[in-house]
């Protein structure tokens, strides 16, 4: 597993929690901790500049479910 | 009004589909592997994705570093799919950065713009005499009301209207009906009550 799926495995895990201490706040989750958490995402991708890529993820932590589910009606297939 | 960039895209005849180039921009800080294929990509707007979208297959070749992941919502259900950051160049330089792309597999173009960048201006398509004018600004800066440009279209026809009865009536000259009774005395008056209830109801 690398450590893109490990660090979204915490997140998965941790979700409901994450969602309560960082409402509607992206955060910045490297070797399966929180390295940084804001509501802006330019100051998170800033942030997130200073870590190695492909060690760390961006997750937003919404508390709206409808806002968490990506929809398209027309032209893509997943 | 604040200062806006916006692009127009002008159509001989009207289009089905809203298409127009985009350009990449990557930091290399965010996808360090990036490997880079043309200056422009094609991209549809499309006001029924809720998020911008890469083709699967494009960030594999540009060699995308992922960022995270999305839920999405399929036939078959809610997957997990990756997420990128990049930065856009829509046309006339207008430019959006750090843009949260998801990947997914399109066929007939390599990005679809979805309302995550709708949302951050003002869109519009218009068809006036069969020719389609797709455009967008950035940011948002007015409301464009049609209902309310009717009400204001109305109220300014209807004051004419008003304007001209009262004209005819002090210049005191007949009915147009026939009657040989003055304007005034005759359909005049109702109908100058009739433009002033009128008046009062599209009142803004």
């Amino acid at each position: 597993m690398n450590s893109e799926d490990k660090n979204y495995k915490y997140f998965k895990k941790e979700e409901n929690n994450l969602k309560k201490k960082y409402p509607k706040e992206f955060v910045v989750i490297c070797d399966k901790k929180i390295v940084f958490h804001d509501k802006d995402l330019n100051k998170t991708i800033e942030f997130a500049r200073q870590l190695e890529a492909g060690k760390y993820i961006i997750q937003k932590c919404e508390t709206n479910e409808a806002n968490n589910i990506q929809m398209f009606h027309t032209r893509v297939r997943f | 009004m604040q200062n806006f960039t916006a692009f127009t895209k002008e159509e001989k005849g009207l289009i089905n589909v809203l298409k127009t180039q985009v350009v990449i921009t990557i930091d290399k800080k965010i996808n360090p592997n990036y490997v880079k294929i043309k200056d422009n990509y094609t991209a549809i707007w499309d006001t029924g994705a809720t998020n911008t979208v890469i083709s699967e297959k494009l960030a594999q070749k540009l060699n995308l570093t992922p960022i995270g992941k999305a839920n999405v919502s399929t036939a078959g259900g809610i997957i997990e799919v990756n997420k990128y950051v990049l930065g856009l160049k829509l046309p006339n330089n207008l430019k959006i950065k750090n843009v949260l792309v998801t990947a997914g597999k399109l066929n007939d173009t390599d990005f679809l713009i979805g309302m995550d960048i709708i949302n951050l201006g003002d869109f519009s398509v218009t068809n006036l005499n069969g020719k389609t004018t797709f455009s967008f600004r950035y940011p948002s800066c007015e409301t464009i009301d049609y209902v309310l440009q009717a009400r204001e279209l109305k109220y300014k026809n209807l004051r004419k209207q008003l304007k001209q009865m009262e004209n005819q009536i002090k210049k005191g000259g007949k009915c147009p009906c026939g009657s040989g009774r003055k304007f005034r005395y005759c359909h005049g008056k109702n109908q100058i009550k009739q433009i002033k209830e009128e008046l009062e109801k599209v009142k803004i």
